[in-house]
């Protein structure tokens, strides 16, 4: 009987210890879960990353930078002497912390572009900027139907008006999405934070004061960059919801899904639109929908389709009109795409890829792809930080409006389908 | 139901939500880079890649499990593949994309 209880007591002390043990494997498989996530987020210095950038900072950092792109940055020359405005708009994370001010740029007081700028330390001060209108120019339409209570940057053309329960509208295709709970963006934040306090120890603290020399130094050089020149910006304009089956709507015909054809096919046809002069940018676009496997609704639901479809492409437009063109596609996606790969494509290559980016692990969001067509990196010689920005053709608007320049790594998940023309 | 079931039950529920984007991205790439889905009917293609992300998840989450030797560890990792694929194929399904 005493050997039983001594088995017992035994027995039941190897199961607490068991479940001891299980309970810390578990706690360390999810810390390691919840850092592998976050860490990249997570500011080193807590003092220092949350003290806020003012609106009064944000404007002349905005104004400098505007001067500084003018100079630096291919096609935005027609920036020189363009101011920005006086009252930014203000851009929330999910979490209700302040992300982003977005400054209108005006040239003559006209609208020329849009800078967003940084209102956290962590992040580096130039999020994005393009020479589109401000994407909360759209706010008023959104307020025709919804009640807006804030706006919210998820990263890298991503932004939207929150409308409440979780839902918010695109502000610029004006889908409705549901906003994740937290943003993570995969930046250097330790680097942001040194570039950050190099404009604050430089910037003249009287903010009365029209003087910016003192920030003007903190700007940073160019140490690389790689254009792509001839990539065709645009986007779909032909209409939708109509009776017409597939392919019978290939090209300007109204097409049988909705008016959007998708940021996959449209993002892909630029791409392709580089190498080869015909069909018609509708065509191609109306082809790729079909060879991605493009919902009725525009999304293409998974990276796999998007390469697959870009090499189905010249075979299926054979099988529709029965002409060939001179290329054949191979597109290849990296699942993880690094700033070395985007200048060996960019600048080794001379090939314009597509990007598809994601937003905010901890929550659900559907994402965008765009065509990347240049680079430049820029390299603050004070502290050493590089930061890559994107030159990207963003699908939703024509010509120069659709010319946007993003931060490498200013999303949560990002994979690149590079594109091989073999003739 | 025990107190410490429940627990664990919530860890793994925490650890399954705040990974699921890179477990995706994993599935899709290892299904994108073997070319599993060009043998497959293209609508088959979400359940796949759903499929393989589980497995994945399956794999890391049952070391615990192996590790403390715990009694009805196969039910566990039946519990953890059919939870996570049952999640992951509603993801792939109506919430990832680009628009």
């Amino acid at each position: 009987m005493l050997t039983f209880i001594s088995v017992m007591k035994n027995s039941q002390e190897m199961n607490h210890l068991r479940w001891k043990s299980l309970f810390a494997v578990l706690l360390g498989l999810l810390m390691v879960g919840v850092i592998a996530g976050t860490v990249t987020a997570l500011p080193q210095d807590t003092s220092s990353t949350f003290i806020e950038i003012t609106p009064q900072i944000a404007e002349k950092v905005a104004l400098t930078y505007v001067k500084w792109i003018s100079k630096n940055i291919p096609q935005y020359g027609e920036w020189s002497d363009a101011q920005v405005s006086k009252i930014p708009q203000l851009y929330y994370s999910p979490d209700g912390s302040k992300v982003a001010y977005e400054f209108t740029v005006l040239k003559n007081d006209e609208v020329v572009g849009y800078i967003m700028i940084s209102a956290r330390k962590d992040l580096p001060p130039v999020l994005e900027f393009g020479k589109s209108k401000p994407p909360s120019m759209n706010i008023e339409k959104v307020k025709e139907r919804y009640k807006v209570k804030r706006l919210l940057y998820l990263g890298a053309l991503l932004y939207g008006a929150d409308i409440g329960n979780g839902k918010a509208v695109h502000l610029r295709d004006m889908r409705l999405m549901s906003y994740p709970l937290k943003v993570t963006f995969n930046v250097n934040h330790k680097a942001a934070e040194a570039s950050w306090q190099g404009i604050l120890k430089k910037m003249n603290n009287d903010m009365f004061s029209k003087s910016d020399v003192g920030i003007q130094s903190s700007t940073p050089v160019v140490s690389d960059w790689g254009y792509i020149w001839g990539v065709p910006s645009w986007t779909s304009e032909d209409a939708g919801n109509a009776d017409i089956p597939y392919p019978d709507n290939v090209g300007d015909l109204p097409d049988p899904w909705d008016d959007w054809d998708g940021c996959t096919p449209i993002a892909a046809s630029m791409v392709l639109g580089y190498y080869i002069s015909y069909p018609d940018k509708e065509s191609i676009i109306d082809i790729l929908h079909h060879t991605m496997n493009t919902n009725d609704d525009g999304v293409t639901v998974w990276w796999g389709y998007i390469d697959d479809g870009i090499d189905n492409f010249a075979e299926e437009y054979h099988r529709i009109s029965g002409q060939t063109i001179p290329y054949d596609f191979d597109g290849s996606n990296d699942y993880y795409v690094s700033m070395d790969d985007v200048k060996r494509q960019i600048k080794t290559y001379g090939r314009p890829f597509v990007l598809s980016i994601n937003g905010g692990p901890y929550g659900l969001t559907t994402g965008h792809s765009v065509a990347v067509v240049g680079f430049t990196e820029w390299k603050n010689l004070d502290d050493g930080a590089t930061w890559m920005y994107l030159t990207i053709h963003n699908t939703w608007y024509n010509g120069d409006e659709g010319v946007d320049t993003i931060l490498f790594g200013d999303w949560t998940v990002a994979v690149a389908t590079y594109v091989t023309a073999n003739s | 139901m025990k107190t410490t079931n429940v627990v664990v039950a919530i860890l793994y529920g925490a650890f399954l939500f705040l990974s699921f984007l890179y477990f995706i991205l994993a599935g899709s790439a290892i299904v994108d880079y073997l070319g599993i889905d060009k043998h497959l009917p293209s609508s088959l293609t979400p359940i796949v890649v759903a499929f393989i992300s589980s497995i994945i998840f399956t794999a890391l989450s049952s070391i615990p499990l192996v590790l403390t030797k715990r009694k009805g560890m196969r039910k566990a990792v039946f519990i953890l593949f059919l939870v996570s694929f049952t999640f992951y194929s509603i993801i792939v399904w109506f919430f990832l994309g680009f628009k």
